[in-house]
Order: C-alpha cells, then structure tokens, then sequence
C-alpha cells in the first residue's frame, strides 16, 4: 500500500493523464473544422464505439463462456424491444430484468 | 433538448448505471483497505470509473509512479477519440464551464450526447446531463465506499448484474446512432473492432479496439475519396456548419442545408439493399481492413 502522500502524487498523475486525453481532440482540432474528414467522423464514430463499449463491456463483465449466455441474450432482449418500441425506459428497464434473470437462473 | 428538464430525463438512466457502478467501485476501494473518503476524492478529481476501479489495486499494491503514469495513457487515451462529435461548442460563456464540459465526458456522456442533434442542444443542456451523471457517479462512490465490505457481503456479488444497465444503454445508443446515421460500413468496422475488444479483453483492449475503428474508418473514408463514393459529403457539410466554435448566433435545426444528395444505392457497395445488410457488412468490414496497411500512405498523397 502506498503512504497518503504518495497516494496523492499517484492521484494527481492520474487526473492530470485524464484530462490531457480528454482535452487533446479540442486543442487539436481547433481551425480544422472544415475538414470533410472530421465531417465523416464525427458522423461514423458514435455507431462504431457504441458497439466496441457494448463488446467491451460485456467483455469485462464475463469471464467464462458460459457467463456469455445471459449476456447475449440481455443485449437482444434490449436490441429487439428498443427496435420495436423505441422507448429507452422499456429497452433499458427489460433488457437489464432478463439479464439479471438469466443470470441467477444459469449460475 | 434546451432545459434543464430535459437534461435530467435523458441523464436518468445514466444516473441509475452510475449509482449502480458507482457502489461497485466504492466497494472495491474500501475492500482492498483504501479509507472511504478517497473515493468522493477520486470522483471529483479523476472522475473516470475505469481509471479509478484500475487505481485501486495499482495503489494497494504500491506500484511505483512510472507505472501508475503508463497504466493512465492506457486506460484514458481512449477519451482522444471522443472529441469526434462532442458537442462542446454548444457551451458557452465561462471558460470554466467549457473545462468542466471537458473534464466530465465519459464514456456514457458521450454516447448520449453524441447520438442526439447538436444543434437542438442547449449549453445548459448538455452540462446538466454531465453534472447529472457526475453526481450519481459521486453518490453511489460514497455509498459503496462507506458500506464497504458490509455491503459486499450481503449482496454479493450480484450487485455487479446490475451493471448491465451500461450494456443496455450503449446497444440503444448503437441503434439510435444507426438510425441517424445508417451506414452498413460504419455497422461492419465498428463489428470487427468489437470483436478486437472481446478477443482482446484486459485494460488495453478499448483503446486497441477504438485504435482498429478509428484507422478503418479513415481508411473507408480514403477508399469512398478515392473511388468517388463520398457518402459522407452532405453529411460533412452538414456538421462544419455544426462546428464552427465562432458560430455564436443561435442556429436552428431549419438553418442547416437539407440533407440532399441521397446516395445512388443501386450503384455503391457501401449502400446495399436492407435485406442483405449481414452479408454485405462482413464483406465491408474485410473490405477496409484489407485496404487497412495503405490507409496510412494513402493520407499523405491524394488519390
């Protein structure tokens, strides 16, 4: 275990790594905005990283195949009520029942 | 999408994922033997549930700084990509206002606002969204911290189920995304780079897998350039005039150019008819990451 202070300094390195990577696209990107290729981006990468973090998460979430079970069924539970009733209450609120459910009835 | 009403209904279920997780992450740090107030702390400093949940066992197992610095690159550089389409220009005013915005993009901030239109936000909008997923971020931080293993021990494990929620949320935002801006190619790369962050897994795999997206779609990106199939067009218009920061009169969605030129489907791949669009993604995703090795020689010359 590290003392207080080094926590602090340890705290401090983290935080400061953080927000340089938050800020870095806005600093560099400044008066590049008429780029066509910032335009497609900016468009394109919402889709492609909304379904890295649902790949990542459930990723993080399963350690065993068989974890997997009540995770694929879970995100196609929400896909399919999402597509169907387009209300993110219900997708949010039954995809996560059916997840939890399958879960504690497959382990 | 302007009060800060709306803020707090679209920021709900962000709210509960955060209360959720973040009682899982106050859990872990008091469970490894770190004092509860640490955790309101790193919430407010850090702010970043992955770089605190990785911190922890970092310090209770007293890495030396170096290697706490490097783990940071890893675990945050993931944040350089979502400059892409955060609506940052839509805060004005203080300059400390725009720092928070800055400081308080998560993962989940950033796939809400990201997947809404920009130019119906409000600043007031999109801070309240923030502030309110940064508060349940806090709560549930200190509440876990400060239950500690007493909570631990009575829920289990089982409270981490819940977690789901963030799961759930990013596959709406993926079909919101994908309704308004369907694109079967987009569909197929960020599949593939998905598939790069299962088969990967461990801390380094979400910049990996973001690395892979974002390299294949500025290489989809050259091969429309180049072949004449410049999907993005309309669309890059439409965002320049999204973007510019020195835009301050108050647009309205009815200024914008309508989103004219559709596509000529019947002639482009990356456009292919709805009922064949699985086929058509695997090829397209190969497709790119055939073409992946040139993208980069390719940015220096034009085509």
């Amino acid at each position: 275990m590290l003392s207080t202070t080094e926590i602090v300094v340890a705290v401090a390195i983290c935080a400061a790594i953080t927000f340089a990577c938050r800020i870095a696209p806005f600093v560099l990107l400044r008066g590049r905005e008429r780029s066509p290729l910032l335009g497609f981006l900016s468009n394109a990468m919402p889709l492609g990283v909304m379904l890295v973090l649902v790949a990542y998460t459930v990723g993080e979430m399963s350690g065993s195949p068989a974890d997997w079970v009540p995770a694929v069924i879970g995100v196609a539970t929400t896909a399919g009520l999402h597509l169907w009733r387009r209300s993110i209450a219900l997708s949010l609120i039954g995809g996560t029942a059916v997840f939890v459910g399958a879960s504690l009835l497959l382990a | 999408m302007t009060t800060t009403r709306d803020g707090l209904r679209d920021a709900a279920p962000v709210f509960v994922g955060y209360i959720t997780l973040g009682i899982a992450a106050g859990m872990l740090l008091s469970a490894k033997g770190l004092a509860w107030w640490w955790a309101p702390l790193w919430c407010v400093i850090i702010y970043s549930g992955t770089m605190q949940m990785f911190l922890v066992p970092l310090v209770a197992a007293g890495e030396p700084m170096a290697a706490i610095a490097v783990s940071a690159v890893f675990v945050s550089g993931r944040h350089v990509f979502y400059g892409f389409g955060f609506p940052l220009d839509r805060i004005r005013g203080h300059r400390f206002a725009r720092l928070y915005g800055v400081h308080a993009i998560t993962d989940e901030v950033y796939a809400l606002l990201a997947s809404k239109d920009r130019l119906a936000m409000s600043g007031r909008y999109v801070l309240t969204v923030e502030m309110t997923s940064h508060s349940g971020w806090f709560l549930g931080n200190i509440v876990g911290a400060l239950a500690g293993t007493g909570l631990a021990s009575l829920v289990g494990d089982r409270v981490e189920l819940l977690g789901f929620v963030l799961t759930a949320l990013f596959v709406i935002l993926a079909i919101e995304n994908w309704k308004s801006h369907p694109d079967p190619a987009v569909l197929g790369l960020g599949a593939l780079a998905g598939a790069v962050a299962l088969t990967l897994g461990g801390s380094s795999s979400l910049l990996t897998a973001l690395g892979v997206l974002a390299v294949g779609l500025v290489a989809l990106y050259q091969w429309r350039h180049c072949t004449g199939r410049i999907a993005g067009v309309s669309d890059a218009d439409d965002s320049v005039s999204r973007q510019l920061p020195g835009a301050e009169t108050d647009q309205t969605p009815a200024d914008t150019p309508p989103p004219a030129q559709p596509e000529p489907s019947s002639t482009s791949p990356a456009q292919p008819a709805p009922g064949d669009t699985a086929a058509d993604d695997r090829a397209d995703g190969h497709d790119v990451d055939d073409d992946r090795p040139d993208a980069s020689s390719q940015e220096d010359r034009s085509c």
